[in-house]
């Protein structure tokens, strides 16, 4: 009779275990008080509380993430608060009865709004200059930056021909005037160059110029591998100091996809500060949106991006 | 224990093989299940180093926004218990059920997306899409009892965006400024049946539409909204406008509508056919019933809401939290005062 009960017992674990995150869904502590009563049906807390989780549960749990993430690297220190209502008064002082409008969209008052969106959007900010500065090492591997000039040729002859001029020391202006196609995309001008910018520049000269050891022109005319008949390039590697162009690369990779930086950055600190679910329904929503938030299961990013 | 292992050394390693497949196959189930969590009696959804989030965190970040949500579980209340579900209703709740399903089952997740949605209006999962479905047939039918008990009020917005129902003709031309002679040809003998005959007649005999010819041409409701790019109607511009500027019994003369996208050109005549909201309401075509009750709930974006509310007002409703009360309150003064300053 014990054998047959302990048999039992383990039948019920294992089929638990199998069926898995059966009962690991959160609820709130006073899930039963009844906000209203319409005939004989309550609606409760908890019943509400279901619906949030089942609408937006995991945008806003990541919402949470991120602000505990920024207070814990950023806080909130007197300076944040100043600028918080020094930028409050300059919304309130452009627009009539912004406190009551402030109110109809859901807010209690002044003091909610500085705490609830722009304290944490003045944090953001901060987190994002501070990213470009502890993720040093990621950024540059996965953007490869560096500072260069790119001359654009529709021939090859123009090509070498420009690239035979700069290795004389001919006046730089002069080459890019004489050599540059029509439609070129870049003029003689340094900007950065990054992944970013396969789009319009060939991924063979991002990573030449990131390889590159030393400043200077770089010895080959380079064009993209798929294509018969150019544009090809001559550059000229200005700088890969990251330290040192760290503004212009932030600037830069920030205004050309400011969503793949702030989801980086906020990846970056999720795996820093350990983040783990503990809400099956939360991390099977999450696994099929953004998976790169597990990050204490990188495989699940990973196969996502193959 | 040697001699037994000696002698059933076959059985051990089979044994030993099924226990490691059996073991990497509860793992390989189980790896990506979450290990419940609490903090300070607070059940937890994440956690990042020490600090916790917790349900009561999510719960409080989203009632200050959670007007519309409390608002919906109220009305779903409202309509469920003012209304029974008549045999009719539960049919066309399981056609708008299938309706919903065959438009979405080809993405990916779609059960899901719709849980999502249902959840924003007050339903839990997506087993409950059914129970969405009837609320909205339901909905519908106190929407038209209310109307027609007060029809002049709630029709009156309603008079100035035009409305009517329509019929076309239509032909497909390949250069509008130089007609072939079989489609000279088909022009002219829509031309004469018109003079001769009625414009069901003209339309049923020679026009191309192939869903409006099978019925007499008759295409339905439309009013001023239907001039408007987010409108599903599948009209032109250009056909709508002549339609609107229309009498009751008058046809348009052919108008030439050329896709911006296929280059493809037509030729089209409109007639139309009722102008009357009373006679519009009235009519047996389900399509054009719906049409008029969307376009009279539309014409007055308070109207909804304060059909709810007199219904509301035959049932038991206790509010236990006041704060929720407020927030209702406060949602509905919303609804009802901003639009209203807007229609004055």
């Amino acid at each position: 009779m014990k054998a047959n009960k302990v048999k039992g017992l383990l039948v019920i674990g294992c089929t638990c275990m199998l069926i898995g995150g059966c009962s690991n869904s959160a609820t709130i502590n006073n899930a039963s008080d009844v906000l209203f009563t319409v005939g004989e049906t309550t609606v409760t807390r908890g019943d509400e509380y279901d619906l949030v989780k089942n609408a937006n549960g995991s945008t806003l749990t990541i919402e949470l993430v991120r602000q505990a993430i920024m207070d814990e690297e950023i806080g909130r220190t007197e300076e944040i608060q100043k600028e918080a209502e020094e930028q409050y008064e300059s919304n309130a002082s452009s627009v009539d009865n912004y406190e009551e409008s402030l109110k109809e969209a859901g807010y209690k008052d002044k003091d909610d709004y500085i705490e609830k969106v722009i304290i944490p959007t003045i944090q953001q900010e901060k987190l994002l200059d501070q990213y470009f500065t502890d993720a040093k090492e990621e950024i540059t591997k996965t953007y490869k930056p560096t500072i260069a000039k790119i001359l654009e040729c529709d021939t090859r002859e123009d090509a070498k021909n420009a690239l035979s001029a700069l290795q004389d020391g001919k006046d730089e202006a002069t080459v890019w005037d004489t050599y540059s196609r029509e439609s070129a995309n870049f003029s003689n001008e340094e900007i950065v160059v990054s992944t970013l910018m396969e789009e319009t520049l060939p991924t063979y000269v991002i990573n030449t110029l990131y390889s590159q050891d030393e400043a200077g022109i770089v010895d080959e005319v380079m064009t993209d591998d798929e294509s018969e008949d150019g544009p090809y390039y001559v550059a000229i590697l200005v700088s890969k100091d990251y330290d040192e162009n760290k503004e212009k690369i932030q600037e830069n990779l920030t205004l050309r996809n400011s969503d793949q930086i702030d989801n980086d950055c906020l990846v970056y600190y999720m795996k820093k500060h350990n983040l783990e679910f503990h809400d099956q329904e939360i991390f099977d929503s999450i696994r099929s949106t953004n998976p790169e938030y597990i990050v204490n299961h990188p495989e699940l990013a990973e196969e996502e991006g193959q | 224990m040697n001699e037994f292992l000696r002698n059933n050394w076959f059985v051990v390693v089979i044994a030993v093989i099924i226990i490691a497949f059996i073991s990497y196959f509860i793992y390989d189930e189980t790896k990506y299940n979450v290990s419940k969590a609490s903090a300070d009696g607070q059940e937890v959804l994440a956690s990042i180093d020490e600090k916790s989030i917790t349900a009561q965190d999510l719960y409080d970040y989203s009632t200050p926004f959670d007007s519309s949500l409390i608002y919906n579980l109220y009305r779903n209340q409202v309509v469920e218990q003012s209304i029974e579900a008549t045999e009719d209703m539960e049919t066309d709740a399981k056609e708008l059920e299938d309706a919903i399903n065959s438009n979405s089952s080809g993405t990916t997740n779609y059960e899901a997306s719709i849980a999502q949605e249902l959840a924003m209006y007050g339903y839990k999962g997506y087993e409950q899409l059914y129970d969405y479905c009837l609320m909205t047939v339901k909905e519908a039918q106190l929407q038209r009892d209310y109307i027609e008990d007060h029809f002049e009020e709630c029709t009156e917005p309603l008079k100035e965006n035009n409305p009517r129902t329509i019929s076309i003709i239509s032909m497909s031309v390949t250069d509008p400024t130089s007609l072939t002679e079989d489609e000279q040809k088909k022009k002219d003998n829509i031309d004469k049946a018109l003079e001769s005959e009625s414009f069901a007649d003209a339309a049923t005999a020679y026009s191309e539409d192939t869903s409006t010819a099978s019925n007499e041409g008759f295409y339905g409701y439309i009013d001023t909204g239907a001039l408007s790019s987010s409108s599903s109607n599948s009209l032109d511009a250009t056909v709508v406008q002549a339609a609107l500027d229309l009498d009751k019994g008058e046809t348009s003369d052919w108008i030439t509508v050329t896709d911006s996208n296929t280059g493809l050109s037509s030729l089209y005549r409109v007639h139309v056919d009722e102008t009357d909201i009373q006679s519009i309401w009235d009519s047996k075509n389900e399509t054009v019933s719906n049409s008029i009750l969307s376009a009279v709930l539309n014409a007055d974006s308070t109207l909804s809401y304060r059909i709810v509310e007199e219904y509301a007002k035959d049932l038991d409703i206790q509010f236990e939290d006041e704060e929720t009360q407020n927030k209702l309150e406060d949602y509905l003064a919303q609804q009802l005062g901003d639009d209203s300053d807007e229609s004055e």
